[in-house]
């Protein structure tokens, strides 16, 4: 009797999803749909007993699985995470409009979970409707440990992260454990173009990861022969990009949405790829030779800008470049020059006292003071559409 | 400010009389019957009835008001609270609709009237029954009263929010699964 009942539901719900998609129904399918609704209704009655029908007071009946989906729904949107779990293990009804309103904040803790995660919703996506597979309700994501998405569970994430607007990367203390490698970030802050606010909190952010299909070993001497060079790292390896025929697996590569030829730190310096306008950048003991990318990325349309020891020293594995910290201030200046925004906004840069290795001190003053300079020197000109990309910086160069 | 339309039952012929109003003698107010599936009798104000779009779409289709009208999934109590929530906020225009962004529905707070609406729903000789509530949830979906709705709603989730899944299983009479279903849910 149920497993009938449950047949008929399930008829009635996917030939009313294809009469909403399609706008309508055969008239033979609604005629259909029709007996089957007055079936299911028949059913329902003859299920109810005398005292479930009776005016008045109910009685102890199960009816809270029997709510429909759409209440169900409404109904979680009002509960804490941690009810939500719970709700999701009630039973099978419940599971998946629970699972759906866990999605939009979601908190990682390691990399396996983040691939289950990814590969459970993307099953569910068809149950959940195609409403959810072509609008990720992720918003917020809270990264509290290293939980970067490894690289074979980065598609799925894609999908699934691409409306995140919020991302948070909190860390309890910078450590050799807890590298972020800017392989694994880099191509993620590229996809989600909606992001508009930016906190990585004691991080280390590195470029020690290989580019997809490429050589470690090749691609950090590269990367050392241009930063030699006469010429500027951005111009060396665009031209080199615009000379060079890649081949397919490069080619494959970059139909994804990666460059192979340098770090994706570099390439949200060199490249426009970065369609999200970052509102907010909270950084807060960050460590990273890469930081001036990260904020010269953010810097354009940003309202809210937050500074805590913000150092270029870089990780504890590897060895110091005197280059970051001029590099630093250059960015971020020619950056600073493009925020006509910030001008009006709440800012914070403190000054504050070195917290570890390197000399965080000179650098973050360095990058205060360019930081107040190019203010007054946006102030003077009122310069308030942002130049080409990155004139500033070849020609301070 | 609102507008509270009579709510008077007469329970000895069955048949109730709902949404009257006092003015009602300067100008005749169109009403609209409507019959239970246990075939008790309610009679409301068009604009009362309005505050369900299932009501409101109907009138506007037939264009008029039809002949005693058979609610075919809501029970008389259930009917009976509607009205008294709708009677109550039938001229309020505060009340959330479906056009309401989720952010503000989830800050919008339950007022005074309908906390004490909720709390006679869900306590009868002082026990939380949240069968009553369901019931009333439902036949609010069925008649499509955005408002009546997120009260539900709001009222399910307060009833349930710091629950662990024995307790949330036990409010609404949920089968203990299988060991095998209940592996399921836990992946």
């Amino acid at each position: 009797m149920s497993a009938a009942f449950s047949a008929i539901e399930l008829a009635v719900s996917a030939l009313t999803t294809v009469s909403r998609e399609n706008g309508g129904l055969d008239p033979r399918l609604e005629l259909a749909l029709a007996a089957l609704r007055q079936s299911l209704w028949m059913t329902w009655m003859r299920g109810k007993t005398a005292s479930e029908s009776m005016v008045g007071w109910r009685a102890t009946t199960a009816e809270g699985v029997e709510l429909p989906v759409d209440v169900l729904i409404e109904v979680f949107t009002e509960l804490t995470p941690k009810t939500l779990n719970a709700a999701s293990a009630v039973c099978r009804r419940w599971s998946d409009p629970a699972r759906a309103a866990l999605l939009p904040f979601i908190d990682l803790h390691n990399a396996e979970r983040t691939g289950l995660f990814a590969l459970a919703a993307l099953i569910r996506k068809h149950r959940l409707g195609d409403d959810y597979a072509a609008l990720p309700p992720t918003r917020i994501l809270v990264i509290s440990r290293p939980g970067l998405p490894t690289r074979s569970v980065r598609g799925l994430v894609y999908l699934l992260f691409a409306n995140v607007v919020r991302l948070e990367i909190n860390l309890s203390a910078p450590s050799v454990d807890t590298i972020i490698d800017m392989s694994l970030l880099g191509p993620l802050l590229i996809a989600w173009a909606h992001l508009s606010y930016f906190a990585p909190k004691h991080a280390y952010l590195t470029d020690t990861g290989p580019a997809v299909g490429g050589n470690v070993g090749r691609r950090r001497a590269r990367h050392r022969r241009l930063q030699s060079g006469p010429h500027s790292l951005i111009d060396v390896r665009d031209r080199r990009i615009s000379q060079t025929r890649p081949p397919y697996r490069r080619r494959r590569a970059q139909q994804v949405g990666w460059n192979p030829y340098g770090s994706p730190a570099e390439l949200l310096l060199s490249h426009r790829a970065c369609r999200a306008d970052l509102k907010g950048l909270s950084v807060v003991d960050m460590r990273t030779p890469l930081q001036a990318s990260l904020l010269t990325r953010a810097l354009p349309s940003l309202t809210l800008l937050n500074l805590v020891t913000c150092l270029s020293s870089p990780p504890p594995t590897a060895r110091a470049s005197s280059a970051s910290c001029s590099t630093t201030s250059r960015l971020l200046g020619c950056g600073y020059m493009r925020t006509p925004n910030l001008l009006s906004r709440e800012t914070s840069c403190p000054l504050s006292p070195s917290a570890g290795r390197g000399s965080p001190t000179s650098t973050s003053r360095a990058m205060i003071g360019t930081l107040t300079s190019c203010w007054r020197h946006s102030r003077n000109t009122h310069r308030t559409s942002p130049p080409s990309a990155f004139s500033p910086l070849v020609a301070s160069g | 400010m609102f507008h509270r339309a009579n709510l008077r039952n007469n329970s000895k012929n069955g048949r109730s009389q709902v949404g009257q109003n006092r003015n009602s003698k300067k100008k005749p107010v169109a009403k609209l019957t409507l019959i239970t599936e246990d075939n008790e009798s309610f009679t409301v104000c068009k604009k009362v009835a309005e505050m369900s779009m299932f009501f409101k779409n109907m009138l506007q289709d037939t264009e008029g008001i039809p002949a005693p009208f058979i609610v075919p999934n809501v029970s008389g109590y259930d009917l009976k609270k509607i009205i008294e929530y709708c009677s109550y906020h039938c001229l309020d225009t505060d009340c959330p609709n479906d056009n309401d962004s989720l952010r503000s529905r989830r800050d919008r707070k339950i007022g005074h009237w309908d906390e004490t609406f909720v709390r006679n729903i869900i306590n009868k000789d002082g026990d939380p029954v949240i069968d009553n509530l369901v019931g009333l949830t439902k036949a609010a979906y069925f008649l499509d009263i955005p408002g009546l709705i997120w009260l539900m709603t709001k009222s399910i989730a307060n009833t349930i929010d710091p629950k662990p899944i024995a307790e949330i299983r036990e409010i609404f009479n949920v089968p203990v699964p299988s060991e095998r279903e209940e592996e399921i849910l836990q992946r």
